[in-house]
């Protein structure tokens, strides 16, 4: 399978540091890659360099092979690069609709539309002239996503939907997540909670302070690999 | 009695002052930018409107018809070059550019058209009047000019609620990052804010030269006015702005029927008494956000 995203030794520099360092993965259509990691590993950099919020320092990001590392954020939406970013971000005055209508502004066709959305979240339609502040977490979280799906994306990246939610308005996020999958989106997911982000991606890949440090399949990893990866406890060997 | 006609007076010069106000508003609301040069636009739109009626053979009350539109793409053109890169380097900047751009527009007009006061003639409107009652009487410019303004200020809230480019606006006045993960491209959504503020203070300045006299100078003293009335009303809000103007004009006709002199101060007492006691004006829009 040919990837979707190809990211190529990213570095990318907040000033004087390095908040990632010479990254590299890719993500197939229809696939999950997770990425794990401490608080301040770098993973919200990456996912917003790919955005197109970042100028990385060096490296590249290629969407089908063509690379777009120097293209404007609003470009990238168009060319099918969506992020859902960390905190939902919501338009605060914009009603909930108007909020949906923000996620069509620059939509490429497809099929993700206003009416399969709010089958998907079917209270969205009840609740559609409410402000946006005035939804719980989880809703806003729900928002966010479908906000994001009308663009239609052919990558959708979430930084870190499980923040700051119960665990079941976590699992209703969560459940939405293969109908995606199904549907051929690529999906990069960045998530401090391990065990949601295991139980959910194809691969996963951690960083720690910028660098990966693991890499592979959910069920071929066992926890001390992981936690190691993910503190950087043991020895580090030469990176 | 006279009372009323000053409270009537004061509102239709509400209009006037809402019409000048609401693209500093528009303005600041979604690109947080101060146009100190905004009276100076209104007064350059007189100027231009002085040249291009003989030249045009439009009557001066249809003049807005080629002048509106010049503003318009010359605002987003000025957003583009000009405010952009400043805003890119902070707020401060932002309002030394615009400052310049009021200094250089002051002292263009005067080289051109020297120092001497302009109108607009709209022949015997400019006197015409009818009465509601024996002491009350419209004067019929007023009235065009508030029902101007008003039209305006609904024709930019349509847009800005229920248009796409509109909605993204607001989004972007918001949380201008996340806007562009929706695919906003703000320098350009920021160039329509700019040219529609453009196109409002243009309007402005026609009325204020049908209303009036205008001199290459006379444009700050119009910005403050400009500024009492989006402060009055609440930053970034703009029927907010509106109600801003209307208290400016009934305390300016109010405090003219006390002494003549105090009409001219009356306004700013109202200005430090809102700002006394309500902050962030009659009807702050970010503090929903």
């Amino acid at each position: 399978m040919s990837a979707l995203l190809e990211v190529r030794g990213l570095t990318v520099c907040h000033g004087q540091l390095e908040a990632v360092k010479g990254v590299s993965l890719s993500v197939s259509p229809g696939e999950v890659l997770g990425i794990i990691g401490a608080n301040g590993a770098g993973k919200s950099t990456l996912l917003r360099t790919i955005a197109g919020l970042h100028k990385p320092s060096s490296g590249a990001v290629l969407l089908d092979g063509v690379a777009i590392t120097r293209l404007a954020p609003e470009k990238r939406v168009a060319a099918g690069i969506v992020l859902v970013p960390e905190g939902r971000r919501l338009f605060g005055s914009l009603n909930v609709e108007e909020n949906l209508l923000a996620g069509c502004y620059r939509a490429r066709p497809g099929p993700w539309t206003m009416a399969r959305v709010l089958a998907m979240f079917p209270w969205m339609a009840t609740r559609r002239r409410q402000p946006a502040s005035q939804l719980s977490g989880g809703e806003q979280q729900a928002v966010a996503i479908a906000r994001a799906l009308l663009a239609n994306p052919r990558l959708l990246m979430l930084d870190e939907p499980s923040l700051g939610l119960a665990p079941v308005p976590l699992q209703r996020i969560y459940a939405v997540l293969p109908e995606l999958v199904e549907a051929g989106l690529g999906v990069l997911l960045v998530e401090q909670d391990v065990r949601q982000a295991l139980k959910v991606s194809a691969r996963v890949q951690c960083l720690l302070e910028g660098r990966q440090t693991l890499a592979g399949v959910p069920a071929e990893l066992d926890f001390e690999q992981i936690e190691a990866a993910y503190f950087g406890m043991t020895r580090k060997k030469g990176a | 009695m006279n009372v009323v006609n000053a409270l009537v007076q004061g509102i239709l010069l509400g209009g006037l002052f809402a019409l000048f106000a609401c693209g500093l508003s528009l303005m600041f609301g979604v690109m947080d930018v101060i146009n100190l040069a905004h009276g100076d636009v209104a007064v350059a739109a007189v100027y231009l409107a002085v040249v291009l009626i003989p030249a045009s053979h439009i009557p001066a009350l249809w003049i807005f018809v080629l002048v509106v539109p010049v503003f318009v793409v010359g605002g987003y053109i000025l957003q583009r070059l000009l405010f952009q890169r400043s805003l890119d380097s902070g707020a401060v900047t932002t309002l030394l550019v615009t400052f310049g751009l009021s200094v250089v527009l002051e002292n263009g007009l005067l080289e051109a058209f020297t120092a001497n006061s302009q109108s607009l003639n709209i022949g015997s409107l400019v006197s015409g009047s009818f009465e509601i009652s024996n002491q009350i009487f419209v004067p019929y410019l007023s009235l065009i000019i508030l029902g101007a303004a008003l039209v305006a200020l609904a024709a930019l809230q349509l847009f800005l609620a229920r248009t796409r480019t509109g909605r993204m606006v607001r989004a972007m006045s918001d949380d201008r990052e996340t806007a562009q993960l929706m695919g906003a491209n703000y320098r350009h959504l920021f160039g329509i804010a700019t040219g529609l503020a453009f196109g409002t203070v243009a309007l402005a300045g026609l009325a204020l030269g049908m209303y009036t006299s205008v001199a290459p100078t006379t444009g700050p003293s119009y910005l403050l006015y400009g500024f009492a009335a989006v402060v009055i009303g609440g930053l970034g809000s703009l029927w907010g702005t509106l109600i801003g103007g209307i208290v400016l004009g009934v305390a300016s006709t109010l405090g003219a029927l006390v002494d003549p002199d105090f009409g001219a101060m009356a306004p700013y007492l109202v200005f430090l008494a809102v700002l006394a006691v309500r902050p962030r004006g009659l009807f702050p829009k970010k503090a929903a956000a």
